[in-house]
């Protein structure tokens, strides 16, 4: 185009018209004789024409050609030379105004008769005579003017062509590219799109999104699109989101607000993951989003932790063995009518519910630690459904409970755990006898006590050895509770405390104390849930934010050996106490005053004083103390507390090896 | 050294905090447990950077965003928050906020979130807050 603008070839051009093809020729008055014509003639070579003016003005034209045929007629020479010019001039002429448009003069100057083809033509400005335009060199101008015309003409189609040629390959080389690129991504495991401030989604997507969403995407509005799959989101989080981010104009704050975008979803069955990326197109911000299928990925972890979890209960159903079994038992009585027992005393039903839920939730817990993972999601399910009664208060009845404990069959939310215990052992894992097992060096020592009595072996020495391969080191027994504690620290959101089992190896039989191994779980339970402060607190009163607590068992004589319990809690509240121990009437204000600490903290284990008051509370009413107090003097043993404020509580068992 | 605020009435996220940037190199000069408190620490020791707890006593982090801003424009908070809460977030970026952590949070997390906003936009020169 700027070639064409510099290049004024337009000879057609009105501005530039007829002046510049204006000549002077001489001219001569009408009433002059043909012989001063043909004396201007012979004298100027090439004067091509005489102008002949009547006062100045144009009237005629005599041609150089015209004139001489004239005169080489056979008069022509006599007949014209002693004569005025008027008779030799042609008065038919072409005239014009100089502001004539060229080719309107063109036209006329070619339609007159052949002969007087090449006659000048006379321009006129302002009615005023002032030259002649010879067609000649109008002519000739003119095609040097066209020639040059036709060049840049030609020099433009060539720019032409090669631009065009340019433009092609330009196109395909783009077309080649955009087609490799959207061939990549059609073929990534990812889904690719894009939209700007409209939030309408660009037609460049890929295939991954159209077989996702199931249609093609492109022009439809991203929020209405994905906001169906994302329900659980804060409602218009897309929308404040979008709005927040194409408003504000900082790098590091776009990619905060993209980040707060939900992210996972599950579309036609699938995981999606949705990344979202600051972009920018034609000096715009937009947004990009990539679609991962995850799906598989969490099937995997998934798999991973179903297989754990399936190896956990295989180890512990080798090394729980009766206690798993017991558990089951316990487990299938309370639904088969046992739960009844909870509510014979009838004083306080919600309480007895309480009581009910403590021990539904007890077996919660230790399925979980017995790897019945499936089992104990069940019963938290169940537990929901005994929470809803609780919620009925003062409308609940037995009738309620006995509904939904005949509802509920055991055995089904037995069943996926024992079927992989089953797979792994066959079912004769709860037929068979219990297989109870020593370290070899035991065998070899009872051996060795045999061999030296030499038959002076009576009866009850004999079963004392017997009763001797059934021991176990009661530091066993203990650890066992480690996997409790971690599940009570996790339920009461506390850090997991450590946990020490130290002093002495005592062995005692695994039957005679299974009432007391088990009622320990109860201070266990109270340590986490009370003794021992929310990781908060702790740092607040300078304690190292892990609790501790510690067994630790001595040997006091061939008899008698202890154990003590210990938290660094906050230690028991004596106020607490001895205000529970005033209302229940247990003993006067007068009374309490007088009795020492220890005896005040005893108080706790009187059954008396977890006499039943209506709580809404599922724990800290002391449940279980008097059990351990049983549990230890059946034993034959003596237990005392120690505990002191902030620092913590210990428990104190004496008792002997054998009952 | 980068000197750093935080701003939480929780004893437990303060100590986390602030065992995670000391372990970063970071100096922590001040801890607040409400809006009220962080507005004052702030004008006494002009940290490069706080962390603000959304949902505190007294003053809510929100509102101790705004004011720190009026009175120091180029403030760099960090707004800590719990799930859920991705619409205040929002307002607090709004206002002003440079980026968020959501509780609970990994230290991984802490420290890419830290780093990001300190070495982003921070090479200016301090605003020297005119006390009056």
């Amino acid at each position: 185009m700027s070639s064409m603008q510099n290049n004024n070839f337009n000879v057609f051009d009105n501005e530039s018209g007829l002046e510049q093809f204006i000549i002077q020729t001489p001219t001569l008055e009408s009433s002059s004789y043909g012989e001063s014509v043909k004396t201007l003639f012979e004298n100027n070579c090439d004067v091509e024409g005489i102008v002949i003016t009547e006062n100045g003005s144009p009237v005629g034209l005599v041609m150089r050609t015209a004139f001489f045929q004239k005169m080489g007629t056979y008069y022509g020479n006599s007949l014209y030379m002693k004569r005025p010019a008027s008779l030799l001039m042609d008065t038919d002429i072409l005239k014009a105004d100089v502001n004539e448009s060229i080719s309107k003069i063109s036209i006329q100057a070619m339609n007159r008769e052949p002969r007087k083809l090449y006659d000048y033509i006379i321009i006129y400005k302002n009615n005023a005579y002032i030259g002649v335009v010879s067609i000649q060199l109008f002519l000739i101008e003119l095609s040097k003017q066209n020639e040059a015309q036709i060049s840049v003409l030609k020099n433009q189609q060539q720019k032409l062509v090669a631009a065009h040629d340019q433009e092609k390959l330009f196109r395909q080389t783009l077309e080649y590219q955009s087609a490799a690129v959207r061939n990549l991504l059609d073929h990534a495991d990812q889904g690719f799109l894009w939209f700007g401030k409209d939030l309408i989604i660009k037609n460049e997507f890929s295939y991954k999104c159209v077989s996702l969403f199931g249609e093609s995407i492109g022009s439809l509005p991203y929020i209405d699109l994905v906001s169906p799959y994302f329900k659980d989101a804060a409602p218009g989080i897309f929308q404040m989101v979008f709005d927040s981010y194409f408003e504000n104009y900082s790098p590091i704050t776009d990619n905060v607000y993209l980040m707060l975008l939900p992210a996972d979803c599950v579309i036609n069955g699938k995981n999606i993951r949705f990344e979202y990326r600051r972009i920018e197109s034609d000096g715009q911000k937009a947004v990009m989003v990539i679609l991962n299928d995850i799906t598989e990925k969490i099937n995997l972890e998934k798999a991973m932790i179903d297989d754990q979890n399936k190896q956990r209960l295989l180890i512990k159903a080798f090394t729980r063995h009766s206690q798993i079994k017991q558990m089951l038992n316990e487990f299938r009585e309370i639904f088969s009518g046992e739960y009844r027992s909870y509510f014979k005393d009838d004083a306080c039903f919600a309480d007895n519910l309480n009581e009910l839920f403590r021990a539904v939730h007890t077996f919660k817990g230790d399925f979980a630690q017995y790897g019945f993972i499936s089992a104990s999601v069940k019963l938290h399910e169940f537990e929901d459904a005994l929470l809803q009664i609780t919620n009925r208060g003062q409308n609940a009845t037995i009738s309620d409970v006995e509904h939904i404990m005949e509802d509920c069959d055991p055995e089904k939310i037995l069943k996926d755990d024992l079927d992989i215990i089953y797979e792994a052992v066959g079912s004769s894992y709860f037929d068979g006898s219990e297989i109870i097992s020593f370290p070899k060096t035991k065998l070899a020592e009872i051996e060795h006590k045999i061999r030296s009595a030499e038959g002076s072996l009576t009866p009850t020495a004999a079963i004392a050895l017997i009763e001797e391969l059934k021991r176990k080191n009661i530091k066993i027994f203990l650890e066992q509770y480690r996997d409790y504690l971690q599940y009570l620290a996790n339920r009461v959101i506390k850090n997991m405390p450590i946990y020490l089992v130290d002093g002495d190896d005592i062995a005692i039989d695994e039957e005679q104390y299974n009432d007391f191994l088990k009622a320990l779980v109860h201070i266990f339970r109270n340590a986490m849930d009370h003794g021992i402060e929310t990781d908060e607190e702790r740092l607040a009163c300078g304690k190292d934010e892990r609790g501790l607590l510690e067994c630790h068992i001595t040997r006091l004589d061939d008899k008698w050996f202890t154990l003590i319990i210990s938290d660094d809690g906050r230690g028991l509240n004596i106020d607490k106490i001895k205000e529970k121990a005033l209302k229940t009437h247990l003993y006067t204000a007068a009374a309490l005053e007088k009795m020492p600490k220890s005896e005040i903290c005893n108080l706790i284990f009187s059954d008396h004083f977890s006499t039943k008051t209506c709580t809404d509370s599922l724990s800290g009413r002391g449940v279980g103390m008097a059990a351990i107090q049983k549990a230890c003097i059946n034993l034959g043993g003596t237990l005392e507390i120690l505990t002191e404020e902030n620092k913590g509580t210990s428990f104190l068992f004496r008792l002997p090896y054998t009952a | 050294m980068k000197r750093i605020m935080i701003v939480d009435d929780s004893l437990i996220i303060r100590m986390n905090l602030k065992k995670i940037f000391e372990k970063q190199g970071y100096e922590v000069v001040a801890e607040a447990v409400n809006g009220q408190e962080a507005i004052e620490k702030y004008m006494s020791t002009q940290p490069d950077l706080v962390t603000m707890d959304i949902t505190m006593p007294q003053l809510d982090g929100i509102s101790a965003l705004q004011r720190i801003h009026m009175l120091d424009k180029n403030a760099c908070i960090v707004m800590i928050s719990a799930l859920g809460q991705e619409v205040k977030i929002i307002e607090a970026i709004n206002k002003g906020a440079k980026h968020y952590i959501i509780k609970p949070f990994k230290e991984e997390t802490v420290t890419n979130v830290i780093n990001t906003v300190l070495n982003a936009g921070m090479g200016g020169c301090k605003n020297v807050i005119n006390a009056k």
